[in-house]
């Protein structure tokens, strides 16, 4: 069976069109609330998507992260307050054209410019990700746990903050999924005698909790938003002209997104602002920039768009996310039972084809619901955030306890939410911690295997050239980063040292 | 002299370290477990952790004169603490929630739930506010409790209607 038939009977055999129409319609709602990012709205959606279809469940998440980027624009655009901060580099001028009266046009061109970038990344992603099913038979158990290292390095090293941060993150994420009944021998590990903890911490829980519950703490100190008017806010498309006019900025906007996408830890945040300067650059009229350039928006919303799509080819070729919104995805995808790599492409194509498929719906249906859900997204904008932080809040414990409809996951949650208030304080980084997470189980049970097919010698990691590769990569980044970080102490205590020093004379 | 924020949060951790390292010690042994054990992975775990928190300690006292310069004035640290006591305050009222939903059961909890977080984030009590939150109950409540089926505590309610019954 072909990709293209596999995907061909996820769009007719399956929900997987309305699963992708109905995760726009989200994505675009949720981004559209300032604090409510892609990963927040996907966390939020990830305990309804618990009796799904694996297909279903995919497609539905992975088309709100798609239209979570565009949402996102509307506040940036109306009210200056960027709805997710890949949207950031879209405020600056989307809001000096609403001031101008464009406001319609900046919504219209983020709008295309984030479905042409979102299209152009699909292409990329089953370009990309194809060919590496190809290596899937090279993946031995020695391989996949190095490879669950590699990420976890990675991710750390790449992470916000420091490395030293971003390990602790990690082994925190790891030692999570440590909870619960042992995978290889049955035996009970730190369960304190408590029958909910037999199956382990759901990684659902702590997600939920350190992305959403967090926000809405860190909200609760915040003042509301800025709200808009409805006036001057009428969707205004842009013509043929103006798209070859922007065909500079969109190229740029898409070829960032492809570069930065495929990084993991790079994300739409530095693709969006990277695409602005570079737009900025190669413009015929940069001193347009800042004061409402048509250019200056189709960029950064082409590249986001763009990264939406291609940040997954190294969640799904090697279970790696680049970012939280991939890393809820990657937890879906474990939440079904589909272990991410190389193997996936082999063990559920249909899978993997019927996600391309429905993100191929999501990102043209985006054109049609982004233009429908404006006005909705604008009333929802404007409503007062006390009370969409407290429905927020209501909808995360209903929905919560409909996952395992125990009381014990709601403590969790809120357990959660504290830890990752914590985290946001302490500058310790989201990502290592849930990617420890969800990866723990692979982890430890390809690294188990391994030693029970060498009879318990380590050697058997050095043996498999493929376990060598990803482990010598994975030190490489350790100890790269780790210089770097040392490199920036030193310069960081010599600064402090002048300034204490001109403190005092 | 202030201790560095770090210093304290790496503090912490060697602690949690040791206290992980002590859980793993406790796991059974198996004959099943194969070479490693089911306490292999937590044991390694618990040393990186140790060493990690090291690492964090040594790095915070290494700079802690960038920490010093770095200060946040009177007025950012009590801005910060109002910050810290309104988020608490948040998450008092998800845990009054978590107490009451058994007693009270869903549909007034999340009433509660909704017009208490509503109220603490800056709405003033109001016919408005009572609006949102008895809609809001009864919207979740048919979305969960009637259309998707889920067994969501229902508290004394039908216990009080059985003996008020009998």
């Amino acid at each position: 069976m072909t990709g293209f038939a596999y995907a061909w009977d996820a769009l007719t055999g399956t929900p997987a069109v309305f699963a992708a129409m109905a995760g726009v319609t989200w994505g675009i709602l949720g981004g559209a609330l300032p604090g409510i990012s892609p990963s927040i709205a996907m966390a939020l959606l990830l305990p309804f998507t618990y009796d799904m279809e694996p297909i279903t469940a995919i497609v539905l998440l992975a088309s709100t992260y798609v239209g979570a980027e565009y949402g996102g624009s509307i506040p940036a655009i109306l009210i200056r307050t960027p709805g997710t901060n890949a949207a950031a580099a879209t405020a600056i001028d989307g809001y000096e054209m609403h001031r101008q009266g464009r406001g319609g046009e900046a919504l219209g061109l983020s709008l295309v410019a984030g479905v042409i970038g979102g299209l152009v990344g699909l292409i990329f992603l089953v370009l990309l990700t194809e060919p590496l099913s190809r290596v899937a038979l090279l993946f031995t158990p020695p391989a996949y746990f190095a490879l669950g290292i590699l990420g976890l390095s990675v991710i750390a090293s790449l992470s916000s903050g420091s490395l030293v941060k971003g390990l602790i993150s990690g082994v925190i994420g790891l030692m999570i999924a440590t909870v619960g009944t042992d995978p290889v021998s049955g035996v009970g590990r730190f369960t304190f005698g408590r029958p909910e903890l037999l199956g382990g911490i759901e990684f659902i829980l702590v997600m939920v909790g350190v992305f959403a519950v967090s926000e809405l703490l860190v909200q609760a100190g915040l003042p509301d938003w800025q709200k808009t008017t409805q006036a001057q806010t009428r969707l205004k498309l842009p013509n043929w002209a103006m798209l070859m006019r922007l065909r500079r900025s969109l190229s740029i906007g898409s070829f960032i997104g492809i570069f930065e996408g495929c990084m993991p830890g790079a994300g739409g945040s530095i693709a969006s602002f990277m695409s602005y300067n570079e737009a900025r650059r190669w413009s015929k009229t940069p001193e347009e920039f800042g004061r409402g350039s048509p250019e200056a928006i189709a960029a950064p919303e082409a590249s986001n768009n763009t990264v939406a799509c291609t940040a997954l080819v190294p969640t799904l070729s090697f279970g790696i996310p680049g970012s939280n919104s991939t890393a809820i995805l990657l937890g879906g995808l474990i939440l079904h039972g589909l272990e991410p790599g190389p193997l996936l492409f082999v063990k559920h194509p249909d899978v993997v084809y019927g996600l391309f498929a429905g993100l191929f719906v999501a990102n043209f249906s985006q054109l049609i619901i982004g233009a429908l859900l404006l006005t909705p997204a604008i009333w929802l904008v404007n409503r007062p955030k006390p009370f969409l932080m407290a429905v927020i809040y209501a909808l995360i414990f209903s929905g919560i306890y409909s996952v395992d409809e125990t009381m014990f996951d709601l403590v969790v949650v809120i357990v959660a939410g504290l830890a990752g208030y914590g985290m946001r304080l302490l500058n310790f980084p989201f990502l290592p911690l849930v990617l420890g997470l969800v990866l723990g189980y692979l982890v430890e049970a390809n690294y188990r295997r391994s030693l029970l097919l060498s009879s318990g010698d380590h050697a058997i990691f050095l043996q498999d050239p493929v376990s060598l590769g990803l482990l010598i990569t994975a030190a490489l980044f350790v100890v790269g980063s780790g210089i770097r970080e040392v490199r920036d102490s030193r310069r960081r205590i010599r600064a402090a040292q002048a300034a204490a020093k001109e403190a005092s004379s | 002299v202030s201790i560095p924020r770090d210093t304290i949060v790496g503090i912490c951790l060697l602690l949690l370290a040791g206290l992980y390292w002590w859980g793993a010690e406790r796991i059974p042994e198996s004959p099943l477990s194969g070479g490693v054990g089911a306490d292999g992975l937590p044991k390694t775990l618990a040393y990186a952790l140790a060493v990690l928190a090291l690492v964090l300690i040594v790095r915070s006292l290494a700079l802690r004169k960038e920490a010093a310069v770095n200060r946040p004035s009177p007025a950012e640290a009590a801005e910060t603490r109002h910050q810290h006591v309104r988020a608490l305050g948040m998450l008092a009222i998800g845990i009054g929630y978590i107490v009451l939903l058994p007693f009270l059961g869903y549909f007034l909890s999340v009433i509660l739930l909704v017009g208490a977080a509503a109220w603490y984030n800056g709405k003033s009590l109001s016919p408005t506010l009572a609006a949102v939150a008895v809609g809001t109950g009864i919207f979740f409540y048919f979305l969960f409790v009637r259309f998707l089926d889920i067994g969501l505590p229902a508290g004394f309610w039908p216990s009080l209607a059985a003996g008020l019954g009998a």
